[in-house]
């Protein structure tokens, strides 16, 4: 007889549904176990917003903040380190490193010509790091009146196809 | 032979095992990384986060043990087409991001080295699942 003494093996479809519903299962579980569980959907944007917010400042998404390059009184200030900058940047944008909020910053942003009354757009390299945000709130506490940031940093502007200069 | 194909399924199993573990521990890190690459809508980050980690925990474990070896193996092949694809993606874009895939700490950026890395463990998940499968089709 057909079959004995023989070991079927389940249909594919079947074992990829075996671990794709172990997997979620899993997961549900697992994150139901926390002692805190992390939301299946959250609004990282208003996140972003939030915490620019409670540092006192705006917060500009890559599409719009390329709507504003070149206009007068808009200045992008990158913070990334001059390395960084030196390779790769947004065009027409001046290098604020993070690292001169520990110093003179007054006398830094005097000298790449900043005006307190400029509205600028701080950014740094993604959405991984925080030198826009920290570099954005020392500016406000200097004195610049219109400090927003982009928190979406330079991937971002990249990923919209955002004008740049540099040899990368 | 057959037992040089049992060892590598087994060691890529302990490699998917791995690579959850971290992103197991802070998901919120994860969905970061995952949201840098610019790829997913925000809704969907963080979900995808919670749960690509246990796939990758079931998977290592099918691979671990031999069992629906087939659909892991075919899963630890795609799931790394995935990732390489999205790399890919991030790299021709100029997205300095981490790559997300042993880690969330900041040490792992995309780079040459992360592609050889995961090429090599591609290469590997397509030899296991050709020999999964070829034993597969032998089984009468």
């Amino acid at each position: 007889m057909a079959g004995v003494g023989t070991r079927r093996l389940a249909p594919l479809w079947l074992e990829l549904a075996v671990i794709v519903i172990f997997g979620v299962g899993l997961s549900v579980a697992m994150n139901m176990a926390r002692q805190e569980p992390v939301p299946w959907i959250v609004d990282f944007a208003a996140l972003d917003k939030r915490d620019a917010l409670r540092r006192g400042l705006e917060t500009i998404d890559p599409h719009a903040a390329v709507t504003m390059l070149g206009k007068p009184g808009v200045v992008f200030v990158d913070a990334r380190t001059a390395d960084e900058f030196a390779l790769h940047h947004v065009a027409g944008a001046k290098n604020l490193p993070q690292e001169a909020m520990y110093g003179d910053l007054d006398a830094t942003a005097g000298n790449l010509g900043l005006k307190t009354e400029d509205r600028i757009v701080v950014y740094c390299g993604n959405l991984l790091c925080d030198k826009s945000k920290e570099l954005g709130e020392a500016l406000r506490t200097a004195g610049f009146a219109y400090v927003t940031v982009m928190p979406e940093g330079f991937d971002g502007w990249l990923a919209v196809g955002g004008p740049t200069e540099g040899g990368a | 032979m057959r037992v040089f194909f049992v060892l590598l399924r087994m060691a890529l199993g302990l490699v998917f095992l791995y690579a959850a573990w971290d992103k197991i521990v802070d998901p919120m890190a994860f969905a970061k990384i995952i949201r840098n690459y610019q790829i997913l809508p925000d809704m969907a980050v963080s979900a995808v986060a919670l749960t690509l980690p246990w796939i990758e925990v079931v998977v290592g474990m099918c691979l671990l043990t031999g069992f629906v070896a087939r659909g892991a193996s075919l899963s630890a092949s795609l799931m790394m087409a995935v990732f390489l694809s999205a790399m890919a993606w991030a790299w021709h874009k100029g997205i300095a991001t981490q790559c997300g895939c042993f880690t969330t700490k900041a040490d792992d950026a995309i780079s040459q080295a992360t592609f050889i890395r995961d090429g090599s463990i591609m290469a590997v998940c397509l030899l296991v699942t050709l020999d999964v499968f070829i034993r597969a089709r032998r089984t009468p």
